[in-house]
């Protein structure tokens, strides 16, 4: 008996029957919800790890691209809950610059940490933004004026709505990136159990047993 | 130039890449070799083109009845 350490859990292969290695299968699932494909590569499976990968992280990027980097955003706020992102998150570190945009704009420092604005929740009617972060939004987005935000030293509060302005912008590509960004994130999910559990096998009846006992002779012997 | 022609792509048309590529995950979850793979994400491309054909269908049915 192996120790626990060398422990290795095996699946099986619905094709052929052939032992599938699943290694740790934790630290595998852990790997495939970081990078979508990462745990199947980690346990050999490489073939099935690139499609994983390619596939998921194209779709999340199509999504990415048609929403114009805006549609993956965490926001937790009463006006602006973006439960989205609970599906978007399944993707995993791909999404994580969300969560650190989203922490970054709420501290004190009000402004993004990337101040690209890259992943960044859009801001809301009052509020208040770093001096910085406003002359940047001002100058780059065509949709932002020096007028949209109110002095408030040592900050500078908005005075618009920037949601409303990515839908009047993007239309239905919003909606459109939104959905593909979620998909690849749910996705992901059945890719983080093919690594943790192996293939699933497709449902199958229980053959009855030749010898039924119903059927069973006085004697015991059957019929 | 681009923005225009993706302006001008019925919605419908980006229904196919999600539908390809929820067939590949499918089929990737159900086998563990590649030709198998291959041949289920087939199966599951008809079927979910299928549904979503069936449901598109349906939805346009009605509205010419509404």
């Amino acid at each position: 008996m192996q120790p626990p350490s060398r422990r290795r859990i095996v699946a099986v292969s619905p094709d052929d029957g052939s032992a599938i290695d699943l290694k740790q299968p934790e630290f595998a699932a852990l790997l495939a919800w970081l990078v979508p494909g990462l745990g199947h590569l980690y346990q050999g499976r490489t073939k099935k790890g690139a499609v994983y990968m390619s596939v998921i992280l194209t779709l999340f990027v199509v999504g990415l691209w048609l929403g114009d980097g805006r549609v993956v955003y965490a926001s937790w706020r009463p006006n602006d809950t973006r439960w989205w992102f609970v599906c978007q998150a399944g993707i995993g570190v791909v999404a994580a610059p969300a969560v650190v945009q989203s922490v970054s704009m709420t501290g004190t420092n009000h402004e993004p940490f990337w101040l690209a604005g890259w992943m960044t929740p859009p801001l809301t009617e009052g509020q208040l933004v770093s001096r910085e972060f406003a002359d940047r939004l001002a100058t780059d987005d065509p949709y932002i004026f020096e007028q949209d935000f109110w002095d408030r030293p040592p900050y500078k509060q908005f005075r618009a709505d920037q949601i409303s302005m990515w839908h009047h912008k993007l239309g239905r590509f919003f909606e459109l990136g939104t959905l593909y960004t979620v998909l690849a994130g749910m996705l992901n999910m059945l890719v983080i159990y093919d690594a943790w559990a192996g293939p699933m096998h497709p449902f199958v009846k229980e053959e009855k047993s030749s010898v039924n006992p119903d059927e069973e002779s006085n004697d015991g012997t059957a019929v | 130039m681009f923005a225009l022609f993706l302006e001008n792509i019925p919605m419908l048309f980006f229904s196919l890449p999600l539908i390809a590529a929820a067939s590949v995950v499918f089929a990737a979850t159900h086998h563990e070799s590649p030709p198998a793979i291959w041949r289920a994400t087939a199966e599951w491309m008809m079927w979910l083109a299928g549904i979503l054909g069936g449901v598109l269908l349906v939805v346009f049915i009605l509205s010419q009845l509404a």
